[in-house]
């Protein structure tokens, strides 16, 4: 509906600078067009110096891509080809074995070296904590014999004041005539 | 609905398990990892084949792997090949990564390799390819 709005929309199209396509090129079914029939189309003139330059660049050119496509098709033809012969095959896995041989030597050496300190250590931790037991034990015993040696001279000299049966007749005369008075009261220090 | 099984069940998707670098070589027939279950030398070696292993198995289906497990004292890790050759890799008190980097290194394929024979599997799987290592030409 042709309303205010609409006519301010289309006169905002860039009218001035459209081209309309109509065909890219004459079909060839339709003749040559009257005003075309007998033109000859002149030959581009290039002069020889230009003609021998462009030449030449373009020999240039063309050599460069034609070396680097054939460099090109060489490296993938490379990844892609495998010898079927089994003697190269066997020469190919022995390298490579040799190679990787020689890598993990490498890392075997260098775990070896880590290896060999752990176990030494170990050992000398179960050898020195073994000592440490063993010296224990023998402070132990050591401390228990004193103690014991202890009681014994107690006893010794506890012995000295038992009644035998040398100084029995001795012991009762002595106590008899010394009676004890177990009959008093003591105090809270000890006191009678 | 039974699907996160076990202690980590990131190990049984496919991205973890298809996301290893270890290809081993073709020549390479057994592996096999001995390790303690206690000890911390070892530990580096447990981890190792709790997350890395199966991956690498996955990769490599052809391949024997085998675990020994509280029979040495030292961990290592033993590769089996065709041809009777035998590669000792000692593994004591290395982590986990360090010890699949090695084994990239060591027995596995390279990267280059590894892209050549994708590109040669994609070139065989689609008839429509042609050119350079194609069967058609």
């Amino acid at each position: 509906m042709l309303s205010l709005n609409n006519i301010t929309k289309i006169s905002t199209l860039p009218t001035t600078n459209l081209q309309i396509l109509r065909w890219r090129r004459k079909p060839r079914w339709v003749p040559v067009a009257k005003s075309k029939m007998f033109r000859v189309p002149q030959r581009p003139v290039i002069s020889e110096d230009e003609a021998m330059e462009i030449k030449r660049l373009f020999n240039n050119y063309r050599t460069q891509m034609k070396s680097i496509r054939r460099y090109m098709v060489e490296k993938t033809m490379a990844s892609f080809a495998r010898t079927a012969d089994p003697k190269d095959i066997q020469r190919i896995q022995d390298e490579d074995f040799a190679r990787c041989s020689k890598i993990n030597d490498e890392w075997n050496a260098s775990v070896q070296v880590d290896r060999v300190k752990f176990f030494k250590d170990t050992f000398e931790n179960y050898i020195n904590s073994a000592k440490e037991s063993l010296r224990k034990h023998e402070e132990l015993n050591q401390l228990q014999l004193e103690e014991a040696e202890k009681l014994v001279a107690e006893q010794k000299e506890a012995a000295k004041t038992f009644i035998t049966e040398a100084n029995i007749d001795e012991a009762i005369e002595r106590a008899l005539a010394n009676p004890v008075d177990y009959n008093f009261a003591i105090d809270l220090d000890g006191n009678k | 609905m039974p699907f996160m099984k076990g202690r980590a069940p990131i190990r049984r998707t496919m991205q973890y398990l298809e996301a290893s670098k270890l290809v081993f070589k073709d020549e390479v027939k057994i592996f096999t990892v001995n390790y303690n279950t206690y000890g911390d030398h070892h530990k580096g070696t447990r981890e190792f084949v709790f997350w890395y292993l199966p991956p690498i198995q996955f990769k490599n289906s052809n391949v024997q792997i085998c675990t020994f497990k509280n029979l040495t004292p030292s961990p290592f890790i033993k590769c089996y090949y065709d041809t009777g050759r035998q590669m000792l890799i000692d593994v004591h008190n290395r982590t986990k990564e360090e010890i699949y980097d090695h084994l990239v290194k060591v027995v596995g394929k390279t990267k280059e390799v590894l892209e050549a024979e994708t590109l040669a599997r994609e070139k065989k799987d689609n008839p429509a390819n042609f050119g350079v290592g194609c069967e058609k030409s």
